[in-house]
């Protein structure tokens, strides 16, 4: 079974983060806890910008009218603001800090397939962003992170070092996407089938598959904006026989099943918090699983939802807003077994199950106005207006990023072996969760009401809402600076956290925290599911301190 | 796991056997492909939409590309895909020179194929048969027309790019066998070197007909 | 030998000749039906079968997916999938599309009822009213 985690003298050296010392030793490390707390620090870095973006986007919108800045500078607000939160967080973070430093935990092996390239995607993600971020601030693209044509291919910006940026990003995504797969393959410890394997693994095999399949798609239709933009070789110009929707096409079939990346990994975390704070297994293991694996392909069937009111044929629209709903099924499995599984549940309140319920709340809100939305007839009035706007910040900031806080907390002590401060987390947890709902929901009342997006001016009568918007986000910034200030403060004077303070039944538990380099003495031999509760011998589920 | 990776230099720490490694590394470099068949499948869709709305202009244009060079270096290229995978059997029997040695045909080979594509793109460049807005041929003019040669020249362009990059794999993999990096029980690099050289061979099999014949 | 994993005989010399001289027969196949004179759909459709025969050996034989095939075999069909997804539903946007939403003077545009040339989208030059040039067309 596992080796006693509770004795570090069970191991022959340090955890982790002391093995080896020196910025150096970081910097050239294989290691894929190492690799994971590096994505960390990066990813965060990305939220506070492309948040900071975000609040300059309340700030204009405070008032009708130009506030703080002109149109132009608007358009590249929301840009920056886009395409920051999507490449450089929403895609990488989840995988990139909870998928490196726990699949091979919960694989019982020793580190990912390829470490060489899972450093090498660190690399990458940094030169892409930098890039990104330089070229946003160089020139000012303003095409909003969708790049449309023919905007995108005749505007004086310079859009091309953002393009670039984004190819790069995507090839450190998609190098991640093929070493997850290849590793829940082949580094599976003796006894772990796959139905034994933990829901959060599903899920991340599921994002992995979607990496790799739709990521290069979006690759190669950027590379073609940019040449058509610097050499006019007409691909999407009319004057030359092109189609400018053709792009739209090509830049949907990934940017769709690219929401799913988004979600599925949150999805991930959320099975294994509800079954660590229910104390209880999943209700209907194989159907969360297999529903991963049906979201990873649906998705890629929906993308025409995008091109309602593009140009595309009445045909395709509707197949595409039939096929949309389709997709809907899988996600209502998994709430439905989410909520199941806390029937009957011990239930443990702490942040991490708080934030839980608010992901719960909003992916279900979320949810339901997205399958709203593929009804085409009522896509045609709320197509580019706030609707929208609110029911991916829904998914986007209220499900992903609820997801994200919760595995932060729960896994915080493992990685780190500190507890943070509960009374400062279940504060945070209410502020960001009340904070949301004070920013978004009246962008859908905005929407309904027919404010455009991307707009940096609105008629009179939109005002007030606009201003109820902006505070709610102050109210929300507030509270993720919160949550990053009692968090690195607890790196310093936290307690310290036993192998397992929550009393979870997953696999990763089975360590201390922080656990050791090779992460097991010797490779265990799993003869249980996950989560098995029910079953514990006495004495092995240490109860939450 | 330790005892093994002992007496085997290749074998990394956290792999419990050599065996286990290669199908690892033969699965990731399927993976890899198969973003590769996604990337080119982009163009592939403006191909089959551009066709589909200009199918005159493109079966007129396609007539100006030059078959009996394209067939050529088809064969160029499946010859190639042979010596390839010759090199990777000898590779598997632990005669590096022969490997060496095949490698280094297929490498030729590649430059005979990239020599050819030049004369090809030389000659549209002196007719004015170049994308887009630099399309001036006189000789043929209408709707389609120069977006043919759009995705000629993309298309094969990025295919060009590959096969480049095809040869500097075969080069470095082939470097390392003269050195005497590989035995009968290690090889994998020859085969995943392999595999990339046979993808940048079948997307040309498809690349062929559909410029050139259709 | 690679281990014992591999239950087939492996694939020698002899097999790859013959793998590559069927390939070679394939293409001078495709070459010839280029030259009959078929309908513009049998045309497309014999091509296209030859290419998919010609890229079946190269993937089953010289990539040793017939030998050692599994979970590659599945990574390759899949990745198939989704491109006759992806060229299949776009196909079917253009194709059904009301006339004037696809680029001007293609297939599914019928007689040109207005007289205004939309300008190349790079240059600043304003619309001509001329009317616009037949197309040539054989």
């Amino acid at each position: 079974m596992f080796p006693s985690p509770a004795s570090e003298a069970s191991y022959n050296s340090p955890n982790y983060l002391n093995a080896e010392k020196g910025v150096r030793s970081w910097l050239t490390t294989l290691d894929h806890k190492r690799i994971a707390v590096m994505y960390l620090g990066l990813v965060v870095a990305a939220f506070a910008l492309g948040g900071f973006f975000a609040m300059l986007i309340r700030i204009e919108l405070l008032t009708p009218g130009p506030t703080i800045m002109d149109a132009m500078t608007y358009n590249r607000m929301f840009t920056l603001h886009g395409v920051i939160m999507i490449f450089l967080f929403m895609i990488p973070a989840i995988p990139g800090v909870f998928g490196n430093f726990f699949l091979p935990l919960m694989l019982g092996a020793e580190d990912v397939a390829f470490p060489r390239i899972n450093l090498f995607t660190v690399y990458l993600y940094l030169i892409g962003a930098a890039i990104a971020v330089w070229g946003m601030i160089q020139g000012g693209t303003d095409t909003g992170w969708t790049f449309y044509t023919p905007y995108s291919t005749t505007t004086v910006t310079t859009v091309a070092p953002v393009l670039l940026g984004a190819f790069i990003l995507g090839m450190s995504s998609i190098l991640t996407g093929v070493n997850f797969i290849v590793t829940i393959h082949t580094l599976r410890a003796p006894g772990l089938t796959w139905m034994r394997l933990p829901l959060f693994v599903w899920a991340i095999y599921a994002t992995s598959i979607i990496q790799v399949l739709a990521t290069p798609v979006l690759g190669m239709t950027l590379l073609l904006v940019a040449v058509e933009k610097a050499f006019g070789f007409g691909i999407f110009d009319p004057a030359r026989g092109g189609d400018p929707i053709l792009f739209q096409h090509l830049f949907w079939f990934y940017s769709h099943p690219a929401v799913y990346i988004m979600v599925l990994p949150a999805m991930a975390v959320v099975s294994e918090v509800v079954q660590a704070f229910a104390r209880k297994n999943i209700f209907g293991y194989k159907a969360v699983a297999f529903s991963s694996l049906g979201i990873a392909f649906v998705g890629f069937f929906v993308w025409g939802h995008h091109l309602f009111t593009s140009g595309q044929s009445t045909f395709a629209s509707g197949v595409f807003g039939v096929l949309s709903m389709f997709v809907g099924i899988f996600t209502a499995v998994k709430v439905f077994n989410w909520t199941a599984t806390l029937y009957k549940g011990a239930i443990h309140v702490a942040a991490p199950f708080i934030y839980f319920l608010g992901f719960l709340y909003f992916l279900m809100f979320g949810g339901l106005t997205g399958i709203a939305l593929s009804t085409v007839s009522l896509d045609v009035h709320w197509q580019d207006t706030y609707f929208v706007v609110a029911h991916f910040h829904f998914i986007m900031v209220g499900a992903t990023i609820m997801a994200f806080l919760a595995g932060l907390h729960y896994w915080w002590p493992k990685m780190f072996g500190r507890m943070y401060s509960e009374r400062w987390a279940l504060a945070a947890a209410v502020l960001v969760i009340l904070g949301f709902n004070a920013t978004f929901i009246p962008q859908f009342l905005l929407g309904n009401m027919g404010m455009p997006r991307r707009y940096y001016s609105y008629p009179e009568q939109f005002w007030p809402l606009n201003v109820a918007s902006t505070a709610g986000a102050s109210l929300l910034a507030f509270g993720f600076i919160i949550v990053l200030v009692y968090l690195i403060v607890s790196l310093v004077s936290g307690r310290v956290a036993g192998p397992n303070p929550w009393g979870s039944r997953g696999y990763e538990w089975n360590t201390p925290s922080p656990p050791n380099v090779l992460n097991f003495p010797e490779t265990p031999i799993i003869t249980r599911g996950a989560h098995e509760y029910q079953d514990a011998p006495a004495g092995e589920v240490t109860h939450a301190s | 796991m330790q005892a093994e990776a002992a007496g085997t230099p290749n074998l990394a720490h956290h792999f419990p056997s050599l065996e286990q490694q290669e199908h690892a590394a033969r699965m990731g470099m399927w993976l890899f492909l198969s973003t590769e068949i996604l990337l080119f499948t982009v163009l592939f869709t403006a191909y089959a939409v551009y066709r589909f709305l200009f199918p005159v202009g493109f079966e007129d244009a396609s007539k100006l590309a030059h078959v009996a060079m394209g067939a050529t270096n088809t064969v160029v290229l499946i010859t190639s895909s042979l010596t390839v995978a010759l090199a990777i059997y000898y590779a598997r029997q632990g005669e590096s020179r022969k490997t060496v040695a095949l490698l280094a045909i297929t490498i030729a080979f590649g430059a005979v194929f990239m020599v050819l594509k030049g004369f090809e793109y030389y000659h549209h460049f002196v007719e004015g048969q170049l994308p887009g807005k630099y399309y001036h041929f006189e000789g043929l003019q209408g709707p389609g027309v120069s977006m043919y040669f759009t995705l000629y020249f993309l298309m094969t362009g990025l295919h060009g790019i590959h096969v480049l990059i095809g040869m500097g794999v075969l080069a470095w993999v082939a470097a390392r066998a003269a050195r005497g990096d590989f035995s009968r029980s290690y090889s994998t690099p020859v085969e995943l070197g392999g595999l990339y050289w046979h993808l940048v061979d079948l997307i040309w099999i498809f690349l062929f007909p559909l410029l050139y014949l259709l | 030998m690679a281990g014992p994993s591999h239950a087939h005989k492996e694939f020698g010399p002899v097999q790859y000749l013959l793998v590559w001289a069927v390939l070679l027969v394939l293409t001078a196949a495709t070459v010839a039906v280029w030259k009959t004179h078929m309908s513009y759909g049998a045309r497309i459709t014999v091509a296209l079968t030859i290419a998919t025969a010609k890229a079946g050996l190269v993937a089953l034989f010289f990539m040793h997916l017939w030998e050692h095939g599994g979970v590659n075999r599945l990574v390759m069909a899949t990745s198939l999938l989704f491109v006759v997804l992806l060229i299949g539903l776009v196909l079917a946007d253009n194709a059904t599309r009301f006339q004037y939403a696809n680029p001007p003077y293609s297939e599914s545009w019928s007689e040109v009822p207005f007289r205004v040339v939309p300008p190349p989208m790079q240059d600043q030059s304003p619309p001509s009213i001329e009317a616009p040039a037949a197309p040539k067309r054989h």
